[in-house]
């Protein structure tokens, strides 16, 4: 199997097509942090194309420090809470929300299961953005606390309290629905 | 007890020394509350890490790619556009330098009186007949 080296290699030596494997890597991963960042909206490929040609534009200067995973899960988070500023500013963050299309939800899920869902998806977008970064990381994507600041380039004692800080806000958005269980 | 859910909400993700893993599990064990809170966090975590596989449209590596070599190709253009000018404006910028030094020199050099207004050819006006209303007229 061609590794992540020798496909960056090829790609620096100017075989522009090397670069595919990458996004074919990749882009499942990338499009699950994006889609739990931003919902499951239109823009959120916009954001997932932007974030493999911002990586293309850089790999001259990618020196290896840290996996093309985290390079990658590091731009598509901030792409993605740029978008999220660029909705607050345009006042449609709450539209957006309303009109998220949560009808692509697995179903093999009992009604009760997938309202909880529902909502748990819906309190996870009403999080602020360096909130919902935290959580779509540690816990949607399962990266460790530490994997997570080395990301987000915070500390890890900062993580910690995010996610504590997001716990307890979405403890209290869904307390009427875990509350009935 | 502010202390103690503190605890508790870093409990799922920070290794917490010895001390604080008893107090912790001693207001577990008597307090319902404290009970019920983990029980709903537990359930809130589980819900979220079983999210579903979200994929990007298909055929999207061949958007990228089609993105990529395009402003590859913009750039290439861009660069030679831009390189293209910056290589032209050294020599016509020492051009018109040398011209200017020439016509100078050749001011100077004819009216035999090295000064400014010499040098670029602009007769020498006072002050009073600078703001004479009557220059106006007589330059029409």
């Amino acid at each position: 199997m061609v590794t992540d080296e020798q496909l960056i290699k090829s790609c620096l030596s100017g075989n522009v097509e090397a670069y595919r494997g990458i996004v074919e890597r990749y882009e499942s991963r990338i499009a699950s942090v994006i889609k739990s960042m931003l919902g499951d909206c239109p823009e959120a490929d916009d954001v997932g194309q932007e974030t493999f040609i911002r990586f293309y534009k850089s790999l001259s200067k990618f020196k290896g420090d840290s996996s093309v995973n985290t390079y990658l899960t590091r731009i598509a988070i901030n792409l993605s809470i740029n978008e999220l500023k660029r909705r607050k500013r345009k006042n449609q963050r709450l539209e957006r929300i309303s009109e998220m299309n949560y009808e692509t939800i697995p179903g093999n899920y009992q009604e009760t299961d997938s309202l909880l869902r529902d909502e748990v998806n819906r309190s996870i977008l009403n999080l602020e953005p360096k909130f919902r970064a935290v959580v779509t990381l540690r816990l949607i994507e399962g990266y460790s606390t530490r994997e997570t600041s080395e990301i987000l380039k915070i500390p890890m004692g900062t993580v910690l309290s995010r996610l504590a800080r997001a716990q307890e806000k979405l403890r209290y958005m869904l307390s009427e629905v875990v509350g009935v269980r | 007890m502010k202390r103690i859910r503190k605890l508790l909400f870093r409990s799922f993700d920070d290794h917490m020394n010895k001390r604080d893993q008893d107090l912790l599990k001693k207001h577990l064990t008597f307090s319902d509350e404290l009970k019920k809170e983990k029980a709903e966090l537990e359930l809130i975590r589980s819900v979220i890490s079983k999210n579903e596989e979200y994929k990007f449209k298909p055929h999207f590596s061949d958007c990228v790619m089609s993105a990529i070599k395009e402003k590859s190709y913009q750039e290439s253009y861009e660069e030679t556009f831009f390189q293209s000018l910056i290589g032209l404006f050294k020599p016509v910028a020492i051009g018109a330098m040398v011209l200017l030094i020439v016509m100078m020199s050749y001011n100077i050099f004819q009216n035999k009186k090295v000064s400014f207004s010499n040098a670029v050819a602009i007769p020498e006006i006072n002050v009073e007949v600078a703001f004479d209303p009557v220059l106006p007229l007589i330059l029409e």
